[in-house]
């Protein structure tokens, strides 16, 4: 085989791939757009308070692992106390933090150790104590200290202890919008068909907003370069990505910093998974993958309203820590559950959802490198032809720069948390600054990602995440 | 005439991406010739030299290129008009509610004590404020809340004044518009201010599958203006009607005291959602008259039924018989049927009963109703407890020990 071989194979070979990629954005698109519009004619003008006087509602334990968190931990707790639902609990998982976490908690809210049954239905490190408070104030509200054993090991605790019907897994340092669980809750007693097991909501970042009282009251655009691109990212991911995935009900990703489940089927499928680094990931995959193989119709429904507001890395290091994670967590999830790929048996998931991950969440930057290799290569022995290469780079950028615009379109039509044409300006000239910097860069951590764990089998763990903590901004 | 523009409007809309698809389609055909005419008039196209340089193929990705930056351009006008015409419209809403919630409610509050001719001076005031569609959105709105929240002369005051300001027609073309959300706004007002004459077209909307986004608009406004009777019989069986449609009529009949509720008819609905609601609403009201009706269904196949059947049957359980009823079915419901069940049956006068099946609770049942049965033997036979808490399973044990440490 020849040079020229390789030059027709490669070129047909991209060819596919990209036209592939470009028909998947296209209907991603089309059916986000559709899924969002139901979801708003659906939900407009509806007053979710009437909801905490319904009869029939499933009760929630709220599940927020801490590690060393004793800066901002009492305000956390505050924000969850406030939230709006009937019966619902709050179980802060204290996993073996080496400050005072436990400590501040204890004293601030009067807290008592007392005896708490559990069965431990999920493997878990050993629990210490739990923590009650004498305050009717804070009934709801229950600490379970434990030896660390990581955020995985800190939720399967936190399920093992709860006894509500569903649990909303979250990080404790996230700024929960009062009404969430009113919404989150809804798709499990309004689809009479499907038995919903998880429910997902938008995530939003949150650097530079203001906070008070637990609350974000000022919706900030970012000063931080990093961040700017994030926010672009998360529009994409949250209002087209997931949406599309859920009108198709393919949906396999639900953010692990807010997700609520259903915890009988949680239990059934043993938990999270310690032993990877994309612990939300895999459960759902192994949620759905249980549920097939039952037999049961079920959805993963996902809500597009922004319900929950994280901080995001605000430096390379960080970024590119939390984007190997990622990329290894997909990886480890991907590998887990292969006997899914294109496997008719998981329906939707099998045939669409998963085939996706692997090719277009994990490949895509392979075969970019290839892409690129082979790009060098023909530049070399100069079978290269400027005009159409400009054409090709055009192409993508012309289409990435309408993908990004649908996407704050759909913002502002929606739901327009960034107010003012200023930062409406702001958001369109990092699009293009996104496909220069940070397309690139996210490129190169998915390819270290991709690297570490298949070269660096020790690297296991999750790395550090520095966050500025809402604590220091907060209003009041 | 209203509707006449709704439709124009909404037909208008669809007529628009259908022409920019059938321009999109055209230039592709004008891109791929060397000359193209339009009335007449020939024109050349600029960009069929590059066929020389691409394949064919290659050539149209170009076109995808000006595609691509035409609809960005269109697209971001889109954005800055709704952007601006949000930062409007909130301005003139934060206008309008300051006039509204400063006269409005003043009028409604103080209208026993104003003159004739001072309340016409003021509705005539209010109606310069009520001249085009948004105005009098903002002004339904209003009062549909304060309406919402208020009984008697205040809610009739509320009536009276919504009467006088809108129309009724204006209302008919929002329900008749081709617009969802425009059908919904007049679901609920039509509900909210009780007006008659719409019944047929909702009962319509309620059946219709192909409206499924109504469906719940239209089946509590039907509740709301007392045309149970109706929504039985025209509910079949085909039409799913989910847990959140069952709780928010309830929520509805609760608000609005809606009293002729047939309890019989919703008992006997072969309606899934029907069957619950009636279920629920007997409890809810304690209509002890059922208790033979719901007992029947404590059987059903149905897990949500029969956990409902439950929970009714419950508070109407006085006789031995009713307790061993309800502990018979422990074994096949739901969690909250089972712990509805455990604080029933602890209420039985037979005591030696009772803590057979609690303490048979606490030994074979999962932790979360170990410790309830607990917490109910406690208040039985607390020797039982103490002895339990001797027990070989650590599980009971740990039961037994938050039972007595929150109790004790």
């Amino acid at each position: 085989m020849n040079f020229e071989f390789w030059d027709v194979f490669f070129n047909d070979f991209f060819f596919l791939f990209s036209g592939s990629l470009f028909v998947l954005y296209m209907v991603t698109l089309s059916l986000s757009i559709i899924e969002v519009k139901k979801h708003i004619r659906k939900t407009k003008g509806f007053d979710y308070r009437s909801l905490l006087s319904f009869p029939k509602l499933p009760s929630v334990s709220i599940i927020a692992p801490a590690y060393n968190e004793e800066k901002t931990i009492v305000e956390n707790i505050k924000c969850l106390l406030s939230l709006q639902y009937i019966d619902f609990e709050i179980i802060i998982v204290n996993d073996g933090s080496k400050d005072n976490t436990l400590a501040t908690i204890i004293q601030h809210f009067g807290l008592i150790k007392v005896e708490r049954a559990y069965e431990l239905k999920i493997p878990c490190a050993k629990i210490r104590g739990i923590y009650q408070s004498n305050n009717p104030a804070y009934h709801n509200l229950l600490i379970v200290d434990k030896e660390n054993g990581g955020k995985a090991d800190a939720l399967n605790s936190g399920i093992n202890v709860s006894r509500k019907d569903l649990f909303l897994a979250i990080d404790v340092d996230c700024i929960i919008e009062p009404d969430a669980i009113l919404k989150m809750v809804r798709p499990f007693i309004d689809d009479p068909t499907h038995k919903v097991i998880v429910s997902g909501g938008v995530v939003r970042v949150a650097n530079s907003c203001e906070v008070a009282h637990g609350t974000i009251v000022k919706v900030n655009y970012p000063k931080n370069f990093w961040v700017r691109f994030q926010v672009m990212e998360y529009l994409r991911a949250f209002t087209i990505g997931r949406m599309a995935w859920t009108k198709l009900n393919g949906l396999l990703m639900v953010s692990g910093a807010f997700g609520l489940f259903d915890r009988d089927v949680v239990i059934k499928v043993g938990g999270y998974d310690k032993t990877t680094v994309g612990e939300d990931l895999e459960l759902v995959v192994r949620m759905r993958k249980y549920m097939y193989e039952a037999g049961v119709k079920h959805r993963v429904a996902f809500i597009p309203d922004p319900l929950c507001w994280t901080e995001v890395p605000e430096s390379y290091k960080i970024l590119s820590r939390q984007r190997n994670r990622w990329t290894r967590g997909a990886i480890d999830t991907i590998k887990k559950h292969r006997s899914m790929f294109f496997n008719p048996k998981y329906g939707i998931v099998g045939l669409a959802s998963f085939p996706y991950w692997v090719i277009y969440e994990w490949l895509t930057p392979i075969i970019e490198l290839i892409g690129i290799l082979f790009l060098l290569l023909i530049v070399v022995f100069n079978m290269y032809n400027i005009k159409v290469m400009a054409l090709i780079i055009l192409f993508v950028i012309t289409f990435s720069l309408l993908f990004s615009t649908i996407a704050i379109y759909i913002e502002v039509y929606t739901y327009y948390k960034y107010r003012g044409i200023k930062y409406m300006l702001l958001a369109f000239l990092y699009i293009f600054l996104e496909m220069l910097i940070y397309q690139p860069t996210n490129f190169y951590f998915s390819l270290t990602g991709n690297f570490d764990y298949f070269f660096k089998r020790n690297k296991k763990g999750w790395g550090t995440m520095t966050r500025t903590g809402f604590a220091a901004k907060k209003t009041n | 005439m209203r509707t006449l523009k709704f439709y124009l409007e909404y037909w208008g809309i669809r007529l628009f991406n259908l022409a920019i698809i059938a321009l999109i389609g055209y230039g592709s055909y004008c891109y791929s010739v060397p000359e193209f005419s339009i009335g007449g008039h020939v024109f050349k196209n600029i960009f069929y030299f590059e066929h020389v340089y691409f394949t064919t193929w290659l050539y149209y990705l170009n076109y995808f290129v000006f595609i691509f930056l035409f609809f960005t351009g269109l697209i971001f006008i889109f954005t800055v008009y709704y952007a601006l015409d949000k930062r409007i419209k909130e301005r003139i809403h934060n206008k309008y509610m300051e006039f509204y919630t400063t006269y409005l409610l003043n009028f409604i509050f103080t209208k026993e004590f104003l003159s004739e001719k001072e309340k016409v001076r003021r509705k005539e005031r209010f109606r310069k404020y009520v001249r085009n569609d948004y105005s009098k959105m903002l002004i339904i709105d209003i009062l549909q809340q304060i309406h919402h929240q208020t009984t008697g002369l205040l809610g009739r005051a509320t009536e009276q004044l919504f009467a006088e300001l809108i129309h009724v027609d204006f209302i008919r073309s929002y329900l008749l518009s081709p617009y969802y959300k425009h059908k919904a706004i007049a679901l609920n007002i039509i509900a909210e201010f009780k007006i008659q004459g719409f019944e047929r077209y909702i009962i319509r909307l309620a059946r219709r599958k192909s409206k499924k986004m109504l469906h719940t608009d239209a089946l509590v406004a039907l509740v709301r203006l007392d045309t149970f009777a109706n929504l039985i019989q025209l509910i079949n069986n085909n039409i799913y009607i989910s847990l959140w449609e069952v709780n928010l009529i309830i929520d509805n009949i609760e608000k609005d005291n809606i009293s002729n509720i047939p309890y019989k008819a919703l008992l006997y609905s072969n309606n899934r959602g029907m069957l619950i609601l009636g279920v629920i609403l007997s409890r809810l009201h304690h209509k002890e008259e059922f208790k033979d009706d719901i007992k029947k269904y404590i059987a059903s196949d149905d897990a949500n039924v029969k956990e409902e059947a439950i929970l009714t049957f419950s508070t109407f359980a006085e006789d031995h018989t009713d307790f061993v009823c309800l502990r018979n079915t422990y074994n096949n419901t739901t969690e909250r049927g089972k712990l509805c069940i455990i604080e029933t049956v602890s209420k039985s006068n037979d005591t030696d009963y009772t803590i057979e099946f609690l303490v048979w609770v606490a030994i074979n049942e999962p932790i979360k109703f170990k410790t309830e049965a607990l917490r109910n033997l406690l208040l039985i036979d607390m020797i039982k407890v103490a002895s339990l808490k001797k027990s070989m399973d650590p599980l009971v044990r740990m039961a037994c020990n938050e039972v007595l440490d929150l109790n004790i």
